[in-house]
């Protein structure tokens, strides 16, 4: 058992290694807010709405790092400010 | 003579009247107007300069009713009570009556803004809308009581029940006000989540819903739409030829073949009612905060503007059910997906399906975050269907700061924007497929360009269409 979960720690370290865009980008994140809009770009149309306590998948920051884009496990993917998911 | 007439009791007069002798209704005339003039002032408030107006009327409806029907009356009582009507059919006629905005008073003078009058009327209809749902005995206990100032003794004389009763009528008629009150400061999204659920379970929507309804336009009319779509479905449907569809279904599939384990799942999930369409003119039921609609919010109430329309279904929840996998919306012939309504109700994320792409396509496909639902209840999802414009674009905005370059599309599903052309460049923003996008300049493989909601950066030209490329200058 602890083997296994050694194996999996180094596994985990070495695939972030090796890519740490991807590690940096994919970090998995909890809506903060009460209700969060999904937009399909940080000005765009709305196309989501996800709650307090839902799971998301950070996949890209932007640059004023103001906005996040994620994707839930509905999956829905979009554009949420990046304050949903701070502070909880 | 004049003492005479004052010994002539009312129900004499009546009779007299009855009888042929329009005589008895000069008394009659002479020995109310006055009285009823000062209640009819009382009613109308900053309307009194009708009072006369509303009496006369009054007493027309008096002669005529008193000379066609031969039940008993109290004179006094009854005269009141047609006062009391056409005191609040004057005031719903001045309800729908134009507010001037020309003229404004001089500056420096202190007055209401035609927001504030409109809010006051609103208030002031509010209640009297509340006032006139009451039941018969209530309200009039009420008005006498509060308007007229009759004492208890007295108003059970003339409503014929004891003091006690009559406190107690007054007493729910207040409490009645109060109610509707707060039914009508309701939000109209409650509201219509009730009405929806309750159309989709078949039964009445609360008592405070109806309160409600009584001076909501907008939710009274998705109540006629709900009825409409029963009615077309029923028209659709005979009830007969149902029950043998279903009927032919079992003998077909036996009780444990498929159409079992259709059912067995349909009763897991949420019932998902029929969409409900809103078009132009028609009151949106929510807020709409997004581009697609000029200025930017369209609140509830407001009319749809042309070229738009609004699709929604009503998933019914019992505790413990999953929601579908999908839920499909449909927008109208020659509309596109404009983005997703606010959901009412039940707070399950929800949003559109990879392959729904806003802006493109009409069928809208949503999905649902949680595997089950904690508690019953409704979940009200919908979609914005708007018209494209010459662009491509169902946004409302960004057409004014269009500028002489033509306009074209994103080709690519989906592409970030880039503050500078290097893929490394820190992000500014993304272009979904078929987005509208202007080319600002070319440099290489890299495109800048400007798209229909106004972000600016620099995507790879292999992500626009070529034709786009080409035509570019």
């Amino acid at each position: 058992m602890r083997l296994r979960l050694t194996g999996t720690v180094t596994g985990v370290a070495l695939a972030a290694a090796a890519f740490p865009a991807a590690a940096a980008a994919a970090s998995v994140e909890r809506i903060c807010l009460p209700e969060v809009t999904v937009l399909d770009s940080p000005r765009g149309l709305p196309v989501g709405v996800l709650y307090r306590g839902d799971r998301v998948v950070v996949l890209k920051r932007d640059g004023t790092r103001r906005w996040i884009r994620v994707r839930s496990a509905a999956p829905i993917s979009g554009w949420i400010t990046s304050r949903s998911v701070r502070g909880c | 003579m004049a003492v005479e007439v004052r010994r002539i009791a009312d129900a004499e007069l009546v009779r007299r009247l009855r009888a042929g002798d329009d005589a008895a209704f000069d008394v009659i005339h002479q020995r109310y107007a006055k009285r009823l003039e000062r209640y009819a002032a009382r009613m109308l408030g900053g309307r009194r300069q009708h009072a006369e107006d509303v009496v006369q009327e009054a007493l027309i409806r008096a002669h005529r009713a008193i000379q066609r029907d031969h039940e008993p009356l109290h004179l006094a009582s009854w005269l009141h009570r047609l006062v009391r009507n056409c005191s609040l059919d004057e005031l719903s006629r001045a309800r729908f009556a134009p507010i001037a905005v020309e003229d404004p008073e001089p500056e420096g003078s202190f007055a209401p803004s035609p927001h504030m009058v409109l809010e006051q009327r609103d208030a002031v209809h509010g209640l009297l809308a509340d006032i006139a749902a009451l039941p018969a005995a209530q309200r009039h206990a009420l008005l006498r009581r509060e308007l007229d100032g009759l004492g208890h003794d007295e108003l059970a004389l003339e409503l014929g029940v004891t003091p006690q009763a009559s406190k107690q009528l007054v007493h729910r008629a207040r409490l009645n006000v109060i109610k509707g009150r707060e039914a009508r400061d309701t939000s109209c999204l409650t509201v219509q989540g009730d009405l929806l659920a309750a159309h989709d379970a078949r039964r009445r929507a609360s008592a405070a819903t109806y309160r409600h309804l009584v001076t909501c336009r907008a939710c009274r009319a998705l109540r006629e739409q709900l009825r409409t779509v029963r009615r077309e479905t029923l028209a659709l449907v005979p009830p007969l030829g149902l029950a043998f569809l279903l009927g032919g279904l079992t003998i077909k599939l036996g009780p444990t073949g498929k159409a079992a384990g259709g059912f067995a799942a349909v009763a897991a999930s949420a019932s998902i009612a029929a969409p409900l369409m809103l078009g132009p003119g028609d009151p949106s039921p929510v807020t709409v905060r997004s581009p697609a609609v000029p200025g930017g919010t369209l609140a509830a109430g407001t009319p749809l503007p042309s070229g738009t329309a609004m699709v929604s279904r009503a998933l019914t929840f019992t505790r413990g059910q999953r929601p579908p996998a999908a839920v499909t919306l449909s927008c109208p012939e020659g509309t596109r997906i404009a983005g997703m309504l606010p959901p009412q109700g039940l707070r399950i994320g929800v949003g559109y399906a990879p392959g729904t792409i806003a802006g493109t396509g009409r069928v809208a496909r949503l999905v649902f975050e949680r595997g089950t639902v904690g508690r019953a209840g409704t979940l009200i999802v919908g979609t914005l269907c708007r018209r494209a414009d010459a662009r491509g674009s169902v946004l409302a905005t960004g057409a004014r700061a269009a500028g002489a370059a033509p306009w074209t599309r994103a080709c690519a599903s989906h592409r970030y924007l880039r503050a500078r052309p290097r893929t490394d460049a820190p992000t500014v923003g993304s272009v979904r497929a078929q987005q509208p996008v202007q080319i600002r300049a070319l440099d290489g493989r890299w495109a800048r360009v400007r798209t229909d909601t106004g972000e600016r950066g620099w995507v790879a030209a292999a992500a626009l269409c070529e034709e786009a490329l080409v035509s570019h200058p």
